[in-house]
Parts: C-alpha cells; sequence; structure tokens
C-alpha cells in the first residue's frame, strides 16, 4: 500500500486529469464520510450518492482554491461539505423514506441535527478510520515478531509474561517492540492530522 | 540514581509506580534528559493507544466480558440445609445477578418471606468485604416503599439475606392497563423510594420493573438493592460492570467513576419512558448494539411512539435520560420535584441539553436566511426585526439561574422577602418628614441601600452568582427613585415651588398628614412634577438596563410591583375607597350574575373547542366576578363597620338585620365576607385547574392569586375593626401569617402565597409604622439592615448547605 500525505493528495488533486490521485483520495475519504452519512440517519443508497456529492463539491472548491490550508484542518473542512450536503439530503427526501436501513428507533433524531453530536459522530469515523490506515500501514513496515508482539501486549492486553512465552522473547523487547510500533504510528497520523 | 529501564518507563508511563518510586524517578527525570525523552515518548504512545482502545473498541474490553457469568443454581434442599429449621422453604422464585430467591416460611412468626442466596463469586469478586451492604443499605433506607430486611445469616459461607414477603406484580404489568394519572401516581412512589436512598447516600444501580413490585393495595416496594453502592463510602472500586443491560445508564457502560444518583436518575428516565410508550427507549438485543445506543443515541421521542403523551412529561424524561451524568437531575428528589410540578398543572421548565442544541442550530441557519431576504427586499424591515425578535427569544431562553430563580426555596424567598423589606424601609422613609433629623441625613440610608444594593449585585455577578446578583440589583432598580424621590425632597433639588400634583405633599399621599402651611414649603419634604418625572426617568433607564440583563418572570414581577405601587397612588388620590364605600353592596350583586353568565359560556366554548370566543368571554366574566365578590366583601365589611361605629349611616334593613347579633360576632362576620371571598378564588382555581386547556390554567393561576390574597385582607380588616387584646392579636397576626405564606410556600412552590404574602407584609408594616413607629427614624433603618440581612441569608445558605454535604461526602 503506497503511503502519502494529505498534502501529496491535496497537490495532486489540483491537477484533474491525475486519476490515481483521485483514487487515493477516494480511498482515504468515502469510508469516512459514508460511514458519517450514515450515521446521520441516510439509508445506505442516498449514503452513497451523499459521499459522491461531498467529494465532487470538495473537488470543486479546493479547485476553485476556496480551501485554504492556513485556515483550518482537511477534516474540519471536509466536514463542513459533508453536513451541508447531508443536511440538503434529509431536507429533499421524501416523508415516506425517512426511516434508516436498520430501524434503531432514532429516526425522529436522525432528521434533526444536533451540531455537537455530528461533529463527534465525524471526528469518531475520521480518526478511527485514520488508525486503522496507520496500524495497517505500521504492520507492512516492521517484522513479523514486532507486530505480534505489539499486538498481543498492547492490543489485546496480555499479560507481558505470556507474550514473553509465546513469542520467546524478554520483557524488554516485548516492551521495546510497543513502543517501536507506537512511534511509528504517532509519526503516520501526523502526516493525515497537518 | 541509574537511568531507567524499559521496564520501569513502561510502568511509569501507566502510572504503575507506587507514589514514592514514582517521587525518585521524578528527581531523576530533571537531571537526565535522555531518560525524560523516553518517558515522553512512552506517554504518548500510551496516549495513543489508548485512542486505539477507545476508537477500535468503543466499550472497554472488560465491560463486555465480565457481565455476571451463570452460576451453578441452588436446590430446595440445599436452601433448607442452609437454612436450618429457621425457615421452611416453599418454593424457588428466581434468580437474579447478585443471588437467588425462594420464598420460605417464617414458623415463629407464621408469616412468608423472601430468602436471597447471594452468589459466591460476587460476593469475592465484587465487595471483598464482610459487610452485608445490601441489608446495611436496605435496613438504612427504612421506607414504606422499599422492602424491610428482617434477618441477615451466614451458614458454611453461604450468605442470605431474610425480607419481607411482597405478593406483587412487576412495576410495568401492574400498570399495563392504567390510565396516566395511576401510573404516574405508581411513579411517584418508586420516585420516592428511590429518593430516601439518595438521601442516605445509596445509589440502586439495578432500578428495573421486575425489582419494583406493586401490592394488591397498590403500593410500590422496590427490591433488589443488591448492587447498591454507597456513594460516601466508594467501596465499589473494582471497576466492573453491574445492572442490567436494558436498564442501564452511560456511565454503568463506560465510566464506572462517575456512577451516583444521576445513574439512578437515567434509569428512572427508562422507566418514565415505558411508563408513557409502554416500549423501552433502547430496544437492541444485542448487547454490544444496546450499550452504543444507550452511550451515543438519543431515543425515538415519546410523542412520536404515543401521540397523546404530555409534552411537559416528555421533558421530563428526555431530561432524565441525558447521556452526560452533569445533563440529568442530579438525583430523584429534584426529578419527582419536576413530576410533581407536572401532577399541579404547574409549568416545567426543564428541557433536555440537547433539544436546545438542536434548536438553536436550526434557527442559526433560519437567521441567515432572514438576513438574505431582508437583503433582496423580500420582507421588510419591520417584518425582518419582528422576526428576528422572536428568534432571539428562542435561541436564548431563560438561562439557568432564571429558572433556578422561578423556583421556590429558602434561599429564594429570603431573597424576595429581604429585598421587598429593604424597599418597604424606603417607602417608610418616603412617607414622613423626618423633621427632627438633620435635613442632611435624612435621604442617606436610602441612598446608600441603592448603592449597598448595586455594588453586592455587580458583585455577585462576577463571582457568576447570577440568580443573586439579579435579585440585588432587582432590589436597586426599584429603590432608585424611592432614593431619588426622598433626596430630591429633602435636598429641594429641581425646584420645589413646581408641584402641582394636586399641590399635596407625597407624604401627604401616603400617610394621610396635613398639607404643610404655606410658609414651611422651603423646609419641608415636598415634590413636584419635575421631580416625578425625575425619577419616573431613572425608573425607566434603571428597568431598560434591568432588561437588557434578563428577559423573564422577575422582570414581569418588577413590573407588577412598579403597576401596584401606581395603583396604591391612585387609590389613595383617587379616593376609589370612599366611593366604593358610598355605593350599595346589593348593586354589585346586579353585576355578578352577568358575571357568573359570561364565564360559565366562557367555559363551555373553551370545552367545545371554540377557544377564539371563549377568551373574551371568560375575560369579561372573570372581571365581573372578581369586581363584584370583592366589592361584596368590601362593602360587607364597611357596612358592618358603618353600622356598628354609626347606626345611622346605614341602611335601616340591614341594622336590623344585624340587631340580633353581639359586637363579637359582627366583629368576625366582617372578616367572613374576605375569608369566604378569597375560599371561593381558591375552590375556582382548583376547579379551572383540573381542567385540561390553556384558558381554563391561566385563570385557575388568576384565581390562585387572588384567593390568598383575600385571605390576608381579612386579618387586616379584623385589625382595623377590633378592639383591646384582639386588635393586637390581629395586628400581629398579620405578618405572622404573611411570613407563614411566605416560607410556607417553599414546598409546594405556591408563588401566589409568596407575592401575597409579600403584600400582607406590606401593610403591616405601614400599621406599624402609624401605630407604632411614627416619627421614628431608626425603624426604616432597621427594616432597611433586616432586609439586606435577609438576602445575605440567600446568599449564605446554599452555601453552608454545599459545605455540608462536600463534608458528609
Amino acid at each position: 500500500m503506497q503511503w502519502v500525505t494529505t498534502t501529496q493528495i491535496l497537490d495532486d488533486l489540483k491537477f484533474s486529469d491525475n486519476s490515481v490521485a483521485w483514487k487515493t483520495f477516494t480511498d482515504h475519504f468515502y469510508p469516512v464520510i459514508l460511514a458519517f452519512a450514515k450515521n446521520m440517519g441516510l439509508s445506505s443508497a442516498d449514503a452513497e450518492d451523499a459521499t459522491q456529492e461531498t467529494i465532487i463539491q470538495f473537488l470543486r472548491l479546493y479547485r476553485d482554491n476556496r480551501f485554504q490550508r492556513e485556515k483550518g484542518h482537511l477534516s474540519h473542512w471536509i466536514f463542513g461539505v459533508a453536513r451541508n450536503v447531508i443536511r440538503d439530503f434529509i431536507k429533499k427526501r421524501p416523508k415516506e423514506y425517512s426511516v434508516p436501513d436498520s430501524c434503531t428507533r432514532t429516526s425522529f433524531w436522525g432528521s434533526v441535527p444536533d451540531e455537537k453530536a455530528i461533529l463527534h459522530t465525524w471526528m469518531t469515523e475520521w480518526q478511527r478510520v485514520i488508525l486503522s490506515r496507520c496500524l495497517s500501514r505500521v504492520r507492512c513496515e516492521v517484522d513479523e515478531k514486532t507486530y505480534r508482539a505489539f499486538n498481543m501486549y498492547a492490543l489485546e492486553q496480555q499479560p507481558v509474561k505470556a507474550v514473553c512465552e509465546e513469542l520467546d522473547m524478554t520483557p524488554n523487547a516485548v516492551y521495546i517492540a510497543k513502543n517501536r510500533v507506537l512511534t511509528k504510528m504517532r509519526e503516520l497520523k501526523r502526516c493525515y492530522d497537518e | 540514581m541509574e537511568c531507567l529501564n524499559h521496564e520501569t518507563i513502561e510502568r511509569y508511563a501507566k502510572k504503575m509506580l507506587p507514589q514514592q518510586e514514582q517521587a525518585a524517578i521524578d528527581l531523576h527525570l530533571n537531571d537526565c534528559p535522555v531518560c525524560r525523552q523516553h518517558i515522553d515518548e512512552a506517554m504518548e504512545n500510551e496516549s495513543l493507544l489508548s485512542q486505539i482502545h477507545t476508537h477500535q473498541l468503543p466499550l472497554t474490553s472488560h465491560t463486555l466480558d465480565e457481565l455476571p457469568k451463570p452460576q451453578p443454581a441452588m436446590t430446595t434442599a440445599q436452601a433448607q440445609e442452609i437454612l436450618g429449621r429457621q425457615y421452611t422453604i416453599v418454593k424457588k422464585i428466581g434468580r437474579g445477578a447478585s443471588g437467588e430467591v425462594f420464598q420460605a416460611m417464617d414458623p415463629a412468626l407464621d408469616r412468608p418471606v423472601a430468602v436471597k442466596f447471594l452468589h459466591q463469586e460476587t460476593l469475592a469478586r465484587a465487595w471483598q468485604t464482610d459487610q452485608w451492604l445490601e441489608g446495611k443499605f436496605m435496613s438504612r433506607a427504612d421506607h414504606p416503599n422499599i422492602a424491610h430486611i428482617y434477618h441477615i445469616g451466614q451458614h458454611d459461607g453461604v450468605r442470605y439475606i431474610v425480607m419481607e414477603w411482597i405478593d406483587g406484580l412487576p412495576l410495568t404489568q401492574a400498570w399495563e392497563k392504567e390510565p396516566l394519572a395511576k401510573r404516574l401516581s405508581l411513579y411517584m412512589q418508586v420516585l420516592e423510594a428511590i429518593d430516601t436512598a439518595h438521601r442516605k447516600g445509596i445509589v440502586h444501580r439495578d432500578i428495573k420493573p421486575s425489582n419494583i413490585l406493586v401490592t394488591a393495595a397498590g403500593q410500590v416496594k422496590v427490591l433488589d438493592f443488591g448492587i447498591a453502592l454507597a456513594v460516601e463510602s466508594q467501596r465499589d472500586e473494582s471497576n466492573i460492570y453491574r445492572g442490567t443491560p436494558a436498564y442501564s445508564a452511560p456511565e454503568q457502560i463506560s465510566n464506572p467513576e462517575k456512577i451516583g444518583p444521576a445513574t439512578d436518575v437515567f434509569v428512572l428516565g427508562i422507566l418514565l419512558y415505558q411508563l408513557l410508550t409502554d416500549t423501552v427507549p433502547f430496544a437492541q438485543t444485542d448487547s454490544r448494539q444496546l450499550f452504543e445506543a444507550i452511550c451515543s443515541q438519543h431515543p425515538e421521542l415519546p410523542s412520536a411512539i404515543q401521540e397523546t403523551v404530555p409534552l411537559p412529561l416528555q421533558n421530563i424524561c428526555l431530561k432524565a435520560l441525558e447521556k452526560d451524568a452533569d445533563s440529568r437531575y442530579r438525583d430523584a428528589n429534584a426529578l419527582a420535584n419536576d413530576v410533581s410540578r407536572f401532577l399541579r398543572g404547574e409549568k416545567v421548565w426543564s428541557r433536555p441539553s440537547f433539544v436546545n442544541d438542536q434548536i438553536q442550530q436550526e434557527i442559526f441557519y433560519h437567521r441567515q436566511r432572514l438576513e438574505v431576504w431582508h437583503h433582496n427586499g423580500m420582507i421588510t424591515e419591520k417584518e425582518h426585526d419582528k422576526l428576528e425578535n422572536i428568534y432571539e427569544r428562542v435561541v436564548a431562553p431563560a438561562d439557568l439561574s432564571i429558572v433556578e430563580s422561578r423556583k421556590l426555596s429558602f434561599s429564594q424567598v429570603c431573597l424576595y422577602l429581604g429585598g421587598w423589606i429593604t424597599i418597604l424601609g424606603c417607602a417608610v422613609l418616603l412617607s414622613s418628614e423626618w423633621s427632627h433629623i438633620s435635613r442632611f441625613f435624612r435621604p442617606i440610608p436610602a441612598m446608600l441601600s441603592v448603592v449597598l444594593m448595586i455594588i453586592c449585585g455587580r458583585y455577585l455577578w462576577t463571582k457568576n452568582e447570577t440568580r443573586l446578583s439579579v435579585g440585588f440589583l432587582a432590589t436597586g432598580c426599584l429603590l432608585l427613585p424611592v432614593a431619588a424621590l426622598i433626596m430630591f425632597g429633602h435636598y429641594s433639588l429641581f425646584g420645589p415651588d413646581t408641584y402641582t400634583l394636586g399641590s399635596e405633599s407625597v407624604a401627604e399621599l401616603f400617610s394621610g398628614y396635613p398639607p404643610a402651611p404655606e410658609e414651611t414649603v422651603s423646609s419641608a419634604f415636598y415634590l413636584g412634577n419635575l421631580q416625578l418625572l425625575i425619577s419616573a426617568g431613572l425608573w425607566l433607564a434603571a428597568s431598560l438596563f434591568f432588561l437588557r440583563i434578563i428577559r423573564s418572570s422577575i422582570f414581569v414581577i418588577f413590573c407588577i410591583l412598579s403597576f401596584l405601587g401606581l395603583l396604591s397612588v391612585l387609590y389613595v388620590i383617587g379616593g376609589m375607597m370612599e366611593t366604593w364605600i358610598e355605593h350599595e353592596h346589593v348593586i354589585a350583586l346586579r353585576y355578578l350574575y352577568p358575571g357568573v353568565i359570561f364565564f360559565a359560556a366562557g367555559m363551555v366554548l373553551d370545552r367545545k373547542k371554540m377557544t377564539k370566543y371563549a377568551w373574551p368571554l371568560s375575560a369579561v366574566g372573570l372581571l365581573l366576578v372578581v369586581a363584584c365578590s370583592s366589592f361584596i366583601a368590601l362593602s360587607e365589611a364597611t357596612l358592618f363597620f358603618c353600622a356598628w361605629a354609626n347606626p345611622d349611616s346605614a341602611p335601616d334593613w340591614y341594622t336590623k338585620g344585624i340587631a340580633f347579633l353581639s359586637q363579637a360576632d359582627i366583629e368576625q362576620a366582617k372578616a367572613f365576607s374576605f375569608i369566604v371571598n378569597g375560599l371561593i378564588y381558591l375552590v375556582l382555581a382548583w376547579v379551572c385547574r383540573r381542567q385540561g386547556t390553556r384558558l381554563q390554567r391561566t385563570l385557575g393561576q388568576i384565581f390562585n392569586w387572588l384567593g390568598p390574597l383575600h385571605l390576608l385582607v381579612c386579618l387586616r380588616i379584623l385589625d382595623q375593626l377590633g378592639s383591646g387584646v384582639h386588635q393586637d392579636v390581629y395586628r400581629f397576626m398579620l405578618p405572622v401569617a404573611s411570613l407563614a405564606f411566605v416560607f410556607g410556600s417553599v414546598s409546594r412552590q405556591m408563588k401566589s402565597f409568596v407575592f401575597s404574602g409579600l403584600g400582607g407584609l406590606a401593610i403591616s408594616v405601614q400599621k406599624f409604622t402609624s401605630e407604632y413607629f411614627e416619627d421614628v427614624f431608626s425603624w426604616p433603618i432597621a427594616l432597611i439592615l433586616v432586609g439586606f440581612c435577609f438576602m445575605l441569608l440567600s446568599w449564605w445558605v446554599p452555601r453552608l448547605r454545599a459545605s455540608q454535604t462536600l463534608k458528609r461526602e
């Protein structure tokens, strides 16, 4: 998997014929926006449409130089676009389709925006995707034993003694493995947060 | 100290080191930049790791894993063996999270009992203590709605609790076919029981319908304090999930440190939701989905499920179901207060915070569009301003301090009382000439009062004590024109010779002093039109300033008080009393009949949903009924008085009619008309409040305000007409009754009684001033000081209570 920073993606997107940049961008942001749209109460089909509409609108605005990096994070900018697009979808849809696919008996609140909850949902999805990508990426970059030690000790929270016995490592090596993986993840995550 | 190894760094970052060791490392870190860097990195890594756990595993891993695991069931024979001969097991009832329950008989007392055997594992893992927490807590929470504990025992390491046998149905089954009113009365009993527990520092933590039984007599019994947590002792440090998933609060799932009375409030909110809709708010069958829903999803609106749900109850329910424990009612008592307010037909102010947020967000967009419409000329400026004003009011609803000030508490009542007594003190200052006091000194107390009020108000404002600050500033605003008038009069500011308001002094208006001779004009206390206008201007400026701070009922009260002041001036100047006395009371009766007809017609139309026509009819009816009945009461009393004092002044038939009455009878009879009048109003208020429509409730409130005032006026009449010891008794009874009205109003939030009490107090002060303290300068000063002390008490009482609560915890 190719690792690119947000800055790289944005720079490449300046040119409309760069299909690789387009794919990278959608790979990165599509799942976040889709999950967000579903959480806002849209049905699966509407959520897909809203996600595509969000990406198109974002690109249009970006190419019109409306997004200025110094004025805020990319995530907040995309959030603003997504929120408005989804709001329009909610307003436009006919009443009989107002119940989302999985009826969790929260249909009313799905149709009424709660700004704090929306932002929280967005940030949660955003962080989840970023962390998941960083974790996948770092897995490719470290050796198998280091990652397993990290996985067992840090993620599964097994006692260090059990990890040592299982992987034939010293406790110090387990701690080093954990910190090595997490340090790499922090570096990767910083690229997204910029 | 040597440099840190990886294990130490790990334990330091996870904050697992003993305090002494950590302190030693901190010292080392000051000198060793390499170790400092390692530690910083390790701590950042820990922070990232916690983010991974949060985002990838929204529930902490132990939460689901450590749900109570099934225990091997206990047989009836085993249970009998443990109990021995003391109790005879009848049958097994069931098993719960903390133990198994059997029905047994107590042969000695020949009564059925319930025996609960606690799970061994639950005990060993959760409490690690020899204390019988459940028994201890339940015996502490002695309340008719909490199941009684008879005996606590132990046999071969198995612990059991013998408790009251309750033959009843679970709450939700018991209210299944009942109407809303009956359901609410059962719910109130639950609230009372849980409130008792909360007052004793107990959080139930496992409230659910099966733990609340309703007996055949309709009495609610709350059971199973099996996982109760004593707030004060903080014993429960195991952070293990306890409770029933569908009846859990968010903090029980993800933040056990925050478990407190508000945890029970959340579950009481779930019960209220069931009461209103017959369904639970979170119905997911999968535990993980259910926990996620409890932690992060808002439930469907009860009114969307059941159209007939009263909206105030819906707001109460949603407020109890707030995700953030701090946004909920703080305990069962606060919740019960709001439900009681609903039951009494009073306005419920609670609104769930997320509803406010959503409304604000929507209105933000509306206002943006409004600007565009205005800019494009689609709406006029006037329409724009009107809509803006409406939005402004909706976006910024009364803040918490205002809501708090509407609730009558001891502290709030002290604030009202203190402010009012201070104002009365200044009014006494205004109503006399004080010729024996230095002219320079006369206005000083009033001016000082204003300055003191404003300084205190400002100081409290900076300390975020908004409720108290508004009280002090409001009093300051009301005092300002009074103090200005006193100052103008005594210092002869703005022309003492320009007065033309009937050429009467203010002192004369209020206390009936004879007009001062012409030659003493320059030295006496006189006010003219210009001075009155300036003080009115000051009042207006102060009011506008005040209006900027608050926009709620306190300001309305402020205006009502000003209006009453104006009325009292008109009352004296216009001689309305004399006009009334001169008329025969029979004339009033002629107006009473159409009044009753109008009033009844309004009520009938209102019931027929023709509210548009009902309002004016009811208003006219109300005016006629109140005016006539008050007039009759007044003229009755006056005629009795006339007949007693001077038989010639009363009509012949009247004098003959009362000839058989003794003087004592007459005295008491004079007051009856007012008492009867007051009681009639209270009955009418009760009747109107029982009706469901807005019109009826409004009428009910008006009668509610008139009733208590009449009861106090009756004491004033008795004082005026009595003599000797009786007169003194009535004279002192009026302020005592007024104070009783003021403080007695707190328990049932009877605002009409507070303000009637304050009115009664004003009458008393006027009477005392004229009878005992005429020209006594220390009397108004004492009043001002007492008023100020009450206001300080209002500030001090909540702090004292808070410190006591802190000490207790």
